[in-house]
């Protein structure tokens, strides 16, 4: 009985030239925001390697430079893209993608793609995980909005219920052909996954395979919450028509409106700093508060002094066997390095309370649910970022330190005149890039996935009780 | 029934009918928000860039106040070296936020707006770190008026009319209107024009109420002209709008069919199409990488401090004038400030070649634009707003060249490093960026509008013809 | 007792209602109900708009429950049992709805696969296409461009595809013109002579007087009186039709046992 009902709806799909056309333009789509979205990856990986490569160059030949001269040009972490980002860049292109380590200071990322798109990128972007979040529900809804409220207008509904097809069958059957004909989207997705593999991935997600069968499933319960929800609307509107308006009313509130709406009212609540004044702020508490004029920085200053003198047993600096200007620099980054704990600390928690009442107003719109499962899992969301700006900084406070140990070890009495050369540069490590686990990722993203699966469950029950109520209804008819 | 009743009929059923109240209470608060939180981001913006100002022209005015001292012998000239230093000015350059940054946000939101300019920085660090916006934000875009007309006004408008002929039809009443004295053109007209005009109504109150809170005191009468040309652009796209769905009515098809058709214009519009020529541009004319950049100017700078010797001699060898003899001041100044210079210079072709790309891009989408009218129209607004790419890129650049000028002014007492004199300094130019004009805002949107409305009456005719026929067709019957 | 327990003594009936009443929110549209139709018989119901023959017949469908009594289909009470008193059934509605991208045969295979009837092939479809009087060509057109007469040939075929024994035809000639009316009845002949209990609701008396082997005749929800068209004639079977149209004070129970 299922097995006719979807031969039947299968059979009317084929002949329905709307749906061949919207399949063939999104099939089309989704191959070219492929190669657009392989070639961007692609591009970005290899300018990431030059880059890194570069860096090393220019760092072991920098010749003959006072350690701390050095630390002040220091070095560059470039964030990596992930190959899964073929699919879903998630916010690759608005986040920097460069951090600059140099001492003293903690750069955020620089260098965002999207300052070099043409305007209109922000309307849309030509991404596989952007045509399925958008166009696989329009699909969905396209060939199931007139599900129930066609077999009702066109009288159908009640010879099927005299031939004794209960309406769970019904249902099941509808929902089973709709999922089929959307499922011939897959391989777009086949084709962003292939190209994926084919990218020049040095830093490998850790868990590719987990996170590709998440990605899959998230998208199969996001496509099929659309189609339980269109069958479920269809079933209790009076006509298809209504379905349809009422249907893309949904679908553009959940794919277009709400998560503008969403992001704008979560910077109202939980705004980010202003530049200026977030680096104003931060500079002086973590340098003027050190080397500043203050009493405060002077009592600091004479604190270390008295310190390392009470350490060494002298009474002199110049008895010190170790070069204390390099000592006071250290000494400035481990004070320096609390207070970029706490702005940073604050910066984040800003982007992250905004990213939880981004995720409150998943509740009217799974795309929002989806998104942020699909861009964690793809390593291109704001938690990927954090981790690698987090990582970059802790190499920051290692290499700083490695340049200062090398001034206070080797400085003498040169003290600043101090200087190393292309042999000390050369023994210095890269800073080495691993993301954080599935495991990370998942604990970031319960809350979107409980989401997602409440709103397929939800738009389940809808079309599971809609057409129970049609039969009833047409029974009454 | 006559017009008069039609349209009476129409105006009690928008007051009546929860759907359509519903549908136009809730444009009407996304328009509220959209505004008033745009109030709220020019304001943000106006802060920023005064009390950057502010604390820029503060300390210019106490470094001025040293050099003005020394001058006066009020300080010993051995008592303050540092009074006067070449190196040392800075200058603030900003670009003022756009007379309608409230109603379209475009690029100012990412790109830089404020540049503290100074010779310690070389032109690909101009702008400092900026880079603090939330990403979440970024990436979703703004929930501007611009938005909210460009996306959610059509689709209102469909939802609220594309009912308006194949409603009777199905519900076999046409007949019986027909039979009254009225054409199908008028009752079309009465029903679009209480339905267009209601849409229409509140969108000229957002607006309004966007000019007058948006305002900052006295820019009012300022930003009114530019607002002028603005709603000629939202008039432009209201009045396509209104014809193509007048237009996907008469052709007389069934109600389902005409949404179908509308949703399908609306999704091309706004998002296929946009998202087709973004890909399209960016791939055509791809920037240089960033990453290179970064690359070429670090090295460029690490080759100047190893060869800063040889680059003073050729300084030397251009400017017989200077002798660098009775050099007072510490080498690291000159050393920075030559390294710098080598910089600038070298990255001047990368830097040329981006803003050629973008230039390229920009030709490329004022022609295809055409394809898609919300391309057009956020284009035309952006620009009327004064938050277009081109102003913002244009900033950048004059920001460079201004640096450039700067340096060029003070090179002399670097190299020799001697103090500069207060009419020396009082001489140095200050930045100036042109604001957009209104001839410049009318001249640029001058052909998309004509465009809009040409395509309008052309659609508004073919509908007008159709009507025409489909009534001699059912007095046939 | 009621002239239906007389006739169907001995043979176990196909449909039967007991004492079937129905109210919609207190309005009564089926007051005790007392029918009986067994295979090979051809019961009609005769009676104005809102007499309660739908009703009657979705009650055996189902599609309703009784406020009171039983509906049974083939020994079965329709309540209890409503899936599998359906397989039995055949309904054909006065417009019977197919979809119009398909043609006449998919619908035909289609409604067949859904009440069981899976394993066809083409030439079995074909030749009850046949049997209801459609030719093989017309079976393979879309149907949106079928008139009503073939669409409840396409029923018919319907239903024989589905080996229904009982038939509910809800004023199946309204509608069609003479020579369709004419084919149906000849259809309906068909049927009936291969065992089929056929209950017609109609407002046609002369289709009734040619078609039925009991004309029953229904008002406000209760059968006022059944008749043997055998035994009279047309002209007198409307008069007697029209004489309870203008009495309504006549008490239905009493009717019933006349
Ligand atoms: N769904 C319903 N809700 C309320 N009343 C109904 C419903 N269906 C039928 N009725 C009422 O029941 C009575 C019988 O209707 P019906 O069986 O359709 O009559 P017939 O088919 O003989 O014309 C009528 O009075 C009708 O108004
Ligand atoms: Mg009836």
């Amino acid at each position: 009985m299922i097995k006719a009902i979807i031969w039947k709806e299968l059979l009317q799909y084929r002949r329905d030239g709307r749906i061949l056309a919207v399949l063939l333009i999104t099939l089309a789509l989704g191959f070219a925001a492929t190669l657009n979205s392989w070639s961007t990856v692609e591009t970005q990986q290899r300018e990431r390697q030059a880059a890194v490569a570069s860096d090393r160059a220019t760092w072991d030949n920098q010749g003959k430079k006072n350690p701390h001269s050095a630390a002040h040009f220091s070095r560059y972490a470039f964030q990596p893209t992930s190959s899964l980002s073929v699919f879903d860049p998630g916010l690759k292109d608005y986040m920097g993608s460069a951090i600059w380590l140099e001492a003293h200071y903690r750069d955020p990322a620089t260098l965002r793609s999207v300052e070099d798109a043409v305007e209109i990128q922000r309307f849309a972007r030509l991404t596989p995980a952007w045509i399925l979040q958008v166009f696989a529900p329009l699909l969905a809804i396209l060939l199931a909005f007139a599900g129930i409220a066609a077999e009702r207008e066109r009288g159908t509904l009640r010879q099927i219920m005299s031939s004794g097809v209960p309406p769970q069958h019904l249902f099941v059957g509808k929902a089973i052909a709709a999922l089929c004909i959307v499922g011939l989207l897959a391989p777009s997705v086949i084709a962003a996954v292939a190209l994926a593999a084919n990218t020049h991935d040095e830093v490998g997600l850790p868990g590719t395979g987990g996170r590709l069968a998440g990605i899959v499933l998230s998208y199969i319960l996001y496509i099929g919450a659309f189609t339980f929800a269109a069958i479920g609307i269809s079933a209790r509107v009076a006509k298809s028509k209504t379905a349809l308006v009422v249907l893309v009313g949904f679908w553009a509130a959940s794919v277009v409106f709400v998560p503008r709406l969403a992001s704008d009212v979560g910077s109202a609540l939980s705004p980010a700093p202003s530049a200026a004044d977030f680096q104003a702020r931060m500079s002086d508490d973590a340098s003027g508060a050190f080397w500043g004029g203050s009493e405060e920085a002077q009592q600091r200053r004479a604190d270390v002094e008295a310190n390392v003198l009470k350490q060494y047993g002298v009474d002199k600096i110049e008895d010190l066997p170790i070069n204390y200007d390099g000592y006071l620099l250290q000494e400035s980054e481990e004070f320096a390095n609390g207070v970029f704990d706490r702005y940073y600390d604050e910066l984040w928690g800003t982007y992250e309370a905004q990213s939880d009442i981004v995720r409150l107003f998943s509740i009217v719109s799974p795309t929002l649910a989806l998104s942020n499962i699909s861009s964690a899992l793809a390593g291109s969301d704001l938690f990927a970022h954090r981790h690698f700006a987090d990582s970059a900084e802790l190499f920051r406070r290692d290499f700083v330190k490695l340049l200062n140990e090398e001034m206070i070890q080797k400085g003498g009495q040169d003290g600043y005149g101090y200087m190393a050369d292309n042999d000390f540069w050369q023994t210095n490590p890269d800073f080495t890039y691993t993301p954080p686990p599935l495991g990370a990722v998942m604990s970031n993203i319960w809350v979107d996935i409980l989401v997602l699966l409440g709103w397929t469950f939800a738009a389940l029950l809808l079309a599971f009780r809609g057409v129970r109520f049609s039969f009833k209804q047409e029974a009454v008819a | 029934m006559s017009v008069q009743a039609i349209t009476s009929q129409e105006k009690k059923a928008l007051k009546t009918e929860p759907m359509q109240l519903v549908l136009l209470v809730t444009f009407l608060i996304a328009s509220l928000y959209a505004v008033l939180q745009g109030t709220f981001f020019r304001q943000a913006q106006m802060e920023a860039i005064t009390s950057f100002t502010a604390a820029q022209e503060e300390s210019i005015g106490a470094w001025r106040d040293r050099l003005i001292a020394v001058e006066n012998g009020t300080t010993a000239p051995t008592e303050d070296r540092w009074a006067g230093l070449a190196m040392d000015v800075t200058f603030p350059a900003t670009i003022s936020p756009g007379p309608l940054s409230d109603l379209a946000h475009g690029v100012s939101d990412v790109k830089p707006a404020a540049s503290r300019v100074s010779l310690w920085r070389s032109v690909d660090r101009l702008f400092g770190n900026y880079q603090f916006q939330s990403p979440i934000d970024t990436a979703a875009g703004a929930f501007d008026l611009a938005f909210v007309i460009i996306f959610i006004m059509p689709l209102l408008m469909i939802a609220l009319s594309y009912d308006a002929l194949s409603e009777d039809r199905e519900l076999g009443r046409l007949g019986l209107l027909l039979s009254q004295p009225i054409s199908i053109r008028q009752l079309v007209a009465a029903r679009l024009k209480v339905r267009f005009g209601a849409v229409a109504v509140i969108v000229l109150i957002a607006c309004l109420v966007g000019l007058i809170a948006g305002s900052a005191g006295q820019d009012i009468g300022a930003r009114l002209p530019f607002m002028g040309i603005w709603l000629l652009v939202a008039a432009a796209y209201f009045a396509l709008w209104a014809a193509l769905i007048a237009w996907a009515i008469s052709l007389n098809l069934k109600g389902e069919t005409t949404a179908l058709l509308l949703a399908g214009i609306w999704i091309v519009n706004g998002l296929v199409g946009p998202a087709s020529l973004s890909a399209a541009a960016e791939g055509l004319y791809p920037t240089p990488s960033r990453l290179a950049f970064l690359s070429e100017a670090r090295e460029a700078s690490a080759a100047a401090y190893k060869s800063q010797a040889d680059i003073m001699q050729g300084m030397l060898l251009d400017h017989p004038d200077l002798t660098a003899e009775n050099y007072s001041i510490p080498e690291y100044i000159r050393t920075a400030f030559l390294v710098n210079k080598t910089v600038d210079d070298s990255v001047v072709p990368i830097l040329a070649k981006f803003d050629a790309v973008q230039a390229e891009r920009r030709s490329f989408l004022s022609k295809l634009q055409f394809a898609a009218p919300s391309v057009l129209t956020l284009q035309a607004f952006n620009l009327a707003a004064g938050t277009d790419l081109e102003r913002h890129i244009a900033f950048e650049k004059s920001v460079r060249d201004y640096k450039q000028s700067v340096a060029e002014a003070v090179e002399g007492n670097v190299i020799v490093g001697e103090r500069l004199s207060l009419a020396q300094y009082d001489a140095l130019p200050r930045f100036y960026h042109q604001g957009p004009t209104v001839s410049g805002a009318l001249g640029s949107i001058f052909i998309p509008v004509l465009f809009l409305l040409a395509l309008s009456t052309l659609l508004g005719t073919i509908a007008h013809a159709n009507l025409g026929n489909l009534q001699n067709r059912i007095r046939e019957n | 007792m009621s002239l239906t327990d007389e006739f169907t003594s001995g043979q176990q009936a196909m449909l039967q209602t007991t004492n079937l009443r129905k109210t919609f929110d207190g309005v009564v549209a089926l007051e005790g109900l007392n029918i009986s139709v067994k295979p090979g018989e051809t019961l009609c119901l005769l009676g104005a708009n809102g007499a309660g023959k739908t009703t009657t017949i979705n009650l055996l469908l189902g599609f309703l429950e009784p406020t009171s009594g039983e509906a049974f289909v083939n020994g079965r009470n329709v309540a209890e049992e409503p899936v599998e008193t359906k397989r039995d059934l055949a309904y054909i509605p006065e417009q019977v709805a197919l979809y119009p991208s398909l043609s006449g045969l998919e619908n035909l295979k289609y409604f067949a696969a859904l009440a069981g009837q899976d394993s066809y092939s083409d030439a079995d479809l074909y030749a009850f296409i046949e049997r209801s009087g459609l030719s093989k060509e017309q079976a393979d057109r879309s149907v949106s461009a079928y008139s009503k007469g073939m669409r409840q040939k396409i029923g018919v075929a319907t239903a024989l595809a589905k080996q229904a024994k009982a038939f509910l035809l809800d004023e199946p000639l309204s509608g069609l013109d003479p020579s369709a009316a004419n084919e149906f009845a000849r259809l309906a002949g068909e049927l009936r002579a291969s065992g089929a209990a056929i209950l017609m609701a109609t407002h046609d008396i002369f289709r009734a007087t040619e078609l039925a082997s009991r004309i029953g005749i229904m008002k406000a929800g209760q059968l006022v009186e059944e008749l043997d068209p055998q035994a009279l004639h047309g002209k007198e079977i409307e008069a007697i039709y029209l004489n309870h149209m203008r009495t309504d004070h006549a008490a239905p129970a009493k009717g019933a046992a006349a």
